[in-house]
C-alpha cells in the first residue's frame, strides 16, 4: 500500500461545465458530502477547463497542502492534456485522477437524484485510486545513432542512402555476394517500361561509394541481443576467397575455371563457373568462389584462376569472419522469393513452362538469351507466348493472398513479347485484372491494344503430347467455349514468398508474423513499417509482395520513423511501464511468452523503451509480481472499492482505453440514456484483466459486471482482446461454482463509434439486474 | 510449329485474316480494336434485346476477339440486335458491340446467308410503312412513361399510295446494294 502523507490532502474540483454537468448532477450537494471528508479540498468552477478554472487549479495547489488531486468533469479524451499541462506546474504529471461525469453521467442519466448519487461513486472510486498514485517519474535512455539495414534489395539499399543521406551511419548487410536483389534481374519495370538496371545502377553506386554506409556483403545477422536504442547484432561473413581489394573485375578467372554450374542468378537459365563476377556491373564488380564447386577448395586440386589471376587476387585461405555491432534501430529489409511450382498442375518441371522473373531475364539485353524470347527446350523462338495469371496466389491450397504486381509485370512481359516476336499468338489467362495505381489502369488499356488474347479463366492443368508439346484446356468465361490452346511458352505469373532470410530473421528478432508467413506490421494502417518491437522496422517484400514504387514508399518512410527514434543521443521516456517485484517473481516466463513486444528479457528485467503499457503481463502473472505503473492492483481494487461503497450493488463495466471508453462517450454525446447502475472502470487494454480483476467486483458486492474490450483483430495490443476472452471463461466457471452463475460476468466487443450498442449493453444489463431483483 | 486456339465444342479454330478486316472496318468509323474490350458486360446487362430475345453483346464481342466470327455469322441472334445504339453510348472502353454487328450482318448479306424469319418480316414492314413496326410507349429511368404525344411529335404517316411506296423503296434498297 502506498503511503499517504497523512498531513497533505487531496484536491477535489467538481466542473459545472455550464449546465451540462450541472443540469442532471447536483454539484452542492457533491461538494457538500464530500467536503465532510477532512481528507479532501473541495472545489467547483462553472468551467473547470477555461483560464480562470485553471487558475482555481493552480491557485489551490499553490495555497493548500495537496499532492494529489481528482477533477471531476468531461471526457479525458478532451481535457486531459489541458489538466495535465496545468497540473504539472505544481505536481508530478500523472499525480491526479480524472472522473467523468459529464459523458458517462450527466448526458446518459435523466433522473437529477440518481445521476448525482452515480457521480459521488465515480469521484469517489477516482479519491480511492489516487490514493495509491505514486510520481511517475522520466527516465533518460541512452540511444545509439547507428543503424543496421538487414538486406540490400530495392527496399533495403534506399533505406541506407535516405538514413544516410540524414547523417546516420548505416551497416548494410547483404547476404549475396553483390547488392541490389531481385530489381537487378528485372528487364523492364511497369508502368514506365524503363530498363530495371539503368534505374537502379546509379543507387547501387551510391550505395557502395557513400561515406556513412558500410556495404556488407556475404553476410548474415546470426545473433541479436539488447534494446531499442542499444542494439547487439552480430554479423558474419562468408569468405569470398578473392580479395576485394586486388580484384579488378577483369573476369580472366571466369574465362579459365574449369568447372560449369548453374548459374542461380539466372534462374537457371544459363551456366557459369565455379569463380565468377555475379553479373553484368554488379556492386561490387568482383569475383567470387562458389566453395561446394570450386576443385581447389573441395578436393584441392586446379588451382588455375591463382595463376592468371594477373592481380593476385585469389585467396584459398580465406575465412568465415564474424563482427558485433551496436546499432540505435534495425530495419529488415530481406525481401520475397518465387514459390516453387513443382509437382502441381502447372507442369513447371517442363522446361518450356517458366516464371516471370525468367522472362525477365530473358528480356535482358545482358541476360542467358541476350535479349531474346526462346523456348529453353530447343532455343527457338515460340510462335504462341501464353501468360498464366494467379499461379498459386490466390489460391487455399498454397498462398490466400494476392501477389499484388503479377497483373502488372504479366502485362509488361506480354507488351515487351509482343515487340519482340511481333507475329506470336499471345494470350493470358486470367481471374480478374488487378491495376489499381498511377498510370496502371491506362497501362492494362495499351496492354490490350497490343493484340493480347485475354483468356477469363483460368486451365486446370498444363499437359504435353507425345512430343513433349504444350496444351491445356481452358473455359473462357466471356464466351463459354471450352478452348484448347496449344502453347510454346508459358509463364506463369508465380506467388512471391517472403525470402528464406525473411523467415530466418523473423526467428532471430523475435517478429510477429502472418498465416502468410511475411511479417506483420505493428498495425496494417496505421504503422504500416513498424514491428510490435520498438526499434525494428520493415521494409519492402519482406512485409508483403510490393510493386519498386512501394518498396521507395516504405524506404522513405521506415528512414523517417528512424530519424524520430534515433534524434538524439538520449531519449526521454515517462515510465508508464511495468515493473516486476523480484521478490515476488518466481521466473515463471509467463509474462516473458505472453508480452507481444518483446519488453521483458530473460533477466526478467523491463525494457522501458519497449514496453507500451498495455499489461497483459500483469494478468498473465500467477504471483502478483508484476504491475504497471499507470493501473496497480491495488489502484484498479480501490477505485471498484471506491464506487461500490456508494452504491455497492452496480454493474461495473471495465472498458479498453480506445474502443470502449470511445463508445461509452459517443453515447454520451448521443445523449443516448441507460441506467445510472452501469460504472465505468477504465483500463489500458483489457488484456490487462486478469481472472482476479473480473471475480474483484463479485467480492465486494457489484451484482454484474461487463468487460468492453476491442473487437477481435482490431485490438490495439495485438492479442489483448483473445487474452481477456480467455480470461472471462475461466472466472465464469469460478463463478458458476461459487453459485454466482457465470452469466453475471459478460464478454462485450465494441467498435470505438458505436454508441448505440454501449447503451444497449448497458440497458440489457440493467434489465437482468431488475429480474435478479424480483 | 503449334496450332494455336481451339473452341473445343466444334473444333472450329480462329479466323485471323477475317478479325483483322473487322478491325480494319471498325476503324474506318473511328471504333478501336475489340481486343480492348474488358468484359464488363454492360453492354448485355443494358441491352433492350437481351431482355426480350437473350442477345448478350458483351459474349458476341469476346467471340469476335477470339476470331470465331463464322459462328456469329452463322448463328441468328446478331439479328436481334434492335440497334437503339445503347451500348456504344454507354461502353466504358468506347467499343461498339452494335457497329461490330451491322459490320457481320452485311457480311451475312453479302454472302447471300438466308436471313431469320423474324428479321425478314422487319423488312416487309419497311416496305409496306416505312417504319419496321408501329412506335410504342417507352418509360425513362424514373420510369415516366413517354409516347409521341406526351413529347410532342406529330403522328405517324401512313403511305397513300401503298403498291407506290414498295416500288420506291424496293427500288432504294436495290440503289444501295449496287
Amino acid at each position: 500500500m502506498a503511503k499517504v502523507n497523512k498531513n497533505s490532502k487531496i484536491g477535489v474540483f467538481l466542473c459545472h461545465c455550464g449546465d451540462n454537468i450541472a443540469d442532471k448532477v447536483n454539484i452542492e450537494k457533491l461538494k457538500k458530502d464530500l467536503s465532510k471528508n477532512k481528507e479532501l479540498i473541495v472545489k467547483d468552477h462553472l468551467f473547470l477547463c477555461s483560464e480562470s478554472g485553471q487558475n482555481l487549479i493552480l491557485n489551490t495547489l499553490e495555497n493548500e497542502n495537496i499532492d494529489r488531486l481528482v477533477i471531476a468533469s468531461c471526457s479525458p479524451k478532451h481535457h486531459w492534456n489541458i489538466f495535465k499541462s496545468c497540473i504539472q506546474q505544481k505536481l508530478n504529471p500523472f499525480m491526479w485522477e480524472m472522473a467523468n461525469i459529464r459523458e458517462h453521467c450527466s448526458w446518459v442519466h435523466s433522473d437529477k437524484e440518481k445521476a448525482t448519487k452515480k457521480a459521488m461513486a465515480l469521484v469517489n472510486g477516482a479519491i480511492a485510486k489516487v490514493k495509491h498514485h505514486k510520481p511517475i517519474e522520466k527516465k533518460e535512455i541512452s540511444i545509439n545513432r547507428d543503424v543496421l539495414v538487414i538486406g540490400a534489395g530495392i527496399a533495403g539499399m534506399h533505406t541506407a542512402l535516405e538514413l544516410a543521406n540524414k547523417d546516420f551511419h548505416v551497416y548494410l548487410v547483404e547476404k549475396s555476394p553483390a547488392i541490389g536483389g531481385n530489381m537487378t534481374k528485372l528487364g523492364r519495370t511497369f508502368p514506365t517500361d524503363d530498363c530495371s538496371m539503368c534505374t537502379e545502377s546509379p543507387i547501387m553506386n551510391e550505395v557502395s561509394s557513400h561515406p556513412n554506409i558500410e556495404m556488407i556483403t556475404l553476410s548474415e545477422v546470426v545473433d541479436f541481443s539488447g534494446r531499442p536504442g542499444e542494439y547487439i547484432a552480430t554479423i558474419k561473413t562468408n569468405p569470398r576467397y578473392v580479395d576485394p581489394n586486388k580484384c579488378t573485375g577483369c573476369g580472366l578467372c571466369t574465362e579459365k575455371c574449369p568447372v560449369s554450374i548453374s548459374s542461380d542468378y539466372e534462374l537457371g537459365l544459363k551456366n557459369t563457373k565455379a569463380i565468377h563476377i555475379p553479373f553484368d556491373s554488379c556492386v561490387p564488380e568482383i569475383a567470387f568462389i562458389e566453395p561446394d564447386a570450386c576443385l581447389k577448395l573441395t578436393k584441392n586440386k586446379c588451382g588455375l584462376c591463382e595463376k592468371v589471376c594477373p592481380a593476385d587476387a585469389i585467396n584459398y585461405d580465406d575465412k568465415t569472419q564474424t563482427k558485433k555491432v551496436k546499432i540505435g534501430a534495425v530495419v529488415v529489409a530481406t525481401g520475397f522469393k518465387q514459390m516453387n511450382l513443382s509437382n502441381t498442375e502447372y507442369n513447371f518441371e517442363h522446361p518450356d513452362v517458366i516464371n516471370g522473373l525468367q522472362l525477365e531475364r530473358m528480356i535482358t539485353p545482358a541476360g542467358p538469351t541476350k535479349g531474346k524470347i526462346l523456348c529453353p527446350s530447343n532455343g527457338k523462338e515460340p510462335e504462341t507466348v501464353t501468360f498464366i495469371q494467379c499461379a498459386g496466389s490466390r489460391d487455399q491450397r498454397h498462398n490466400e493472398y494476392c501477389s499484388n504486381i503479377c497483373c502488372m509485370y504479366s502485362a509488361k512481359n506480354a507488351k515487351i513479347t509482343r515487340a519482340k516476336i511481333p507475329d506470336a499468338d499471345i494470350n493470358m489467362c486470367y481471374i480478374d485484372i488487378r491495376a489499381p495505381g498511377r498510370r496502371y489502369e491506362e497501362y492494362y488499356r495499351l496492354l490490350r491494344k497490343n493484340n493480347i488474347k485475354m483468356i477469363m479463366g483460368k486451365p486446370s492443368e498444363i499437359m504435353e503430347d507425345a512430343n513433349g508439346k504444350l496444351h491445356f484446356d481452358v473455359f473462357d468465361k466471356s464466351t463459354n467455349k471450352l478452348l484448347q490452346i496449344n502453347s510454346d511458352l508459358i509463364v506463369l505469373a508465380t506467388a512471391l514468398e517472403p525470402s528464406d532470410g525473411t523467415k530466418k530473421m523473423t526467428e532471430l528478432l523475435n517478429l510477429p508474423y502472418g498465416l502468410d508467413n511475411f511479417i506483420s506490421p505493428l498495425h496494417v494502417k496505421i504503422a504500416p513499417v513498424d514491428t510490435t518491437v520498438e526499434g525494428i522496422y520493415v521494409a519492402g517484400t519482406a512485409e508483403a509482395p510490393k510493386s519498386i514504387q512501394d518498396c521507395i514508399t516504405d524506404a522513405s518512410s521506415v528512414a523517417s520513423r528512424i530519424a524520430t527514434l534515433l534524434k538524439s543521443d538520449t531519449s526521454v521516456i515517462d515510465l508508464t511501464t511495468a515493473e516486476i517485484n523480484l521478490d515476488k517473481c518466481t521466473e515463471c516466463g509467463k509474462c516473458i511468452e505472453a508480452c507481444n513486444y518483446s519488453a521483458i528479457t530473460k533477466n526478467y528485467e523491463i525494457v522501458d523503451m519497449a514496453c507500451r503499457g498495455c499489461g497483459k503481463c500483469v494478468s498473465i502473472c500467477p504471483e502478483g509480481a508484476i504491475q504497471i505503473r499507470q493501473l496497480t492492483n491495488d489502484q484498479l481494487r480501490s477505485q471498484i472499492d471506491g464506487i461500490l461503497s456508494i452504491e455497492p450493488e452496480s454493474i461495473i463495466a471495465y472498458v479498453s482505453e480506445t474502443c470502449g471508453y470511445n463508445a461509452a462517450d459517443i453515447a454520451g454525446v448521443s445523449r443516448l440514456n441507460y441506467p445510472s447502475d452501469v460504472k465505468i472502470v477504465k483500463v489500458p487494454c483489457v488484456g490487462r484483466l486478469g481472472v482476479n480483476d473480473l471475480l474483484y467486483p463479485f467480492e465486494k458486492g457489484a451484482k454484474r459486471v461487463m468487460v468492453v474490450a476491442c473487437p477481435e483483430g482490431l485490438c490495439h495490443y495485438i492479442d489483448g482482446t483473445e487474452t481477456a476472452e480467455k480470461a472471462v471463461e475461466e472466472a465464469k466457471k469460478i463463478l458458476d461454482k461459487k453459485g454466482i452463475s457465470g452469466e453475471k460476468l459478460r464478454f462485450v466487443p465494441i467498435v470505438s463509434p458505436d454508441g448505440p450498442k454501449f447503451q444497449k449493453i448497458c440497458q440489457e444489463e440493467a434489465e437482468k439486474l431488475r429480474g435478479e431483483e424480483k | 510449329m503449334s496450332e494455336g486456339i481451339v473452341d473445343l465444342f466444334n473444333m472450329s479454330k480462329p479466323e485471323k485474316k477475317k478479325y483483322k478486316d473487322l478491325e480494319k472496318e471498325l476503324s474506318i468509323i473511328g471504333i478501336e480494336s475489340p481486343n480492348i474490350c474488358y468484359q464488363c458486360s454492360k453492354c448485355t446487362s443494358g441491352c433492350e434485346a437481351m431482355k426480350l430475345l437473350e442477345l448478350e453483346p458483351h459474349s458476341i464481342m469476346a467471340s469476335a476477339k477470339d476470331g470465331f466470327i463464322e459462328e456469329i455469322m452463322q448463328s441468328d441472334e446478331i439479328w436481334d440486335c434492335v440497334g437503339c445504339y445503347k451500348c456504344i453510348e454507354r461502353c466504358p472502353q468506347k467499343m461498339s458491340p452494335v457497329d461490330l454487328m451491322y459490320i457481320i450482318k452485311n457480311w451475312c448479306v453479302s454472302s447471300g446467308k438466308q436471313l431469320p424469319g423474324d428479321y425478314q418480316r422487319l423488312l416487309q414492314n419497311i416496305l409496306s410503312t416505312g417504319y419496321t413496326q408501329n412506335p410504342l410507349d417507352v418509360h425513362d429511368k424514373k420510369n415516366n412513361n413517354w409516347n409521341r404525344k406526351t413529347l410532342g411529335l406529330p403522328d405517324i404517316k401512313t403511305p397513300k399510295d401503298q403498291q407506290k411506296f414498295t416500288q420506291i423503296v424496293s427500288e432504294l434498297a436495290m440503289e444501295g446494294l449496287k
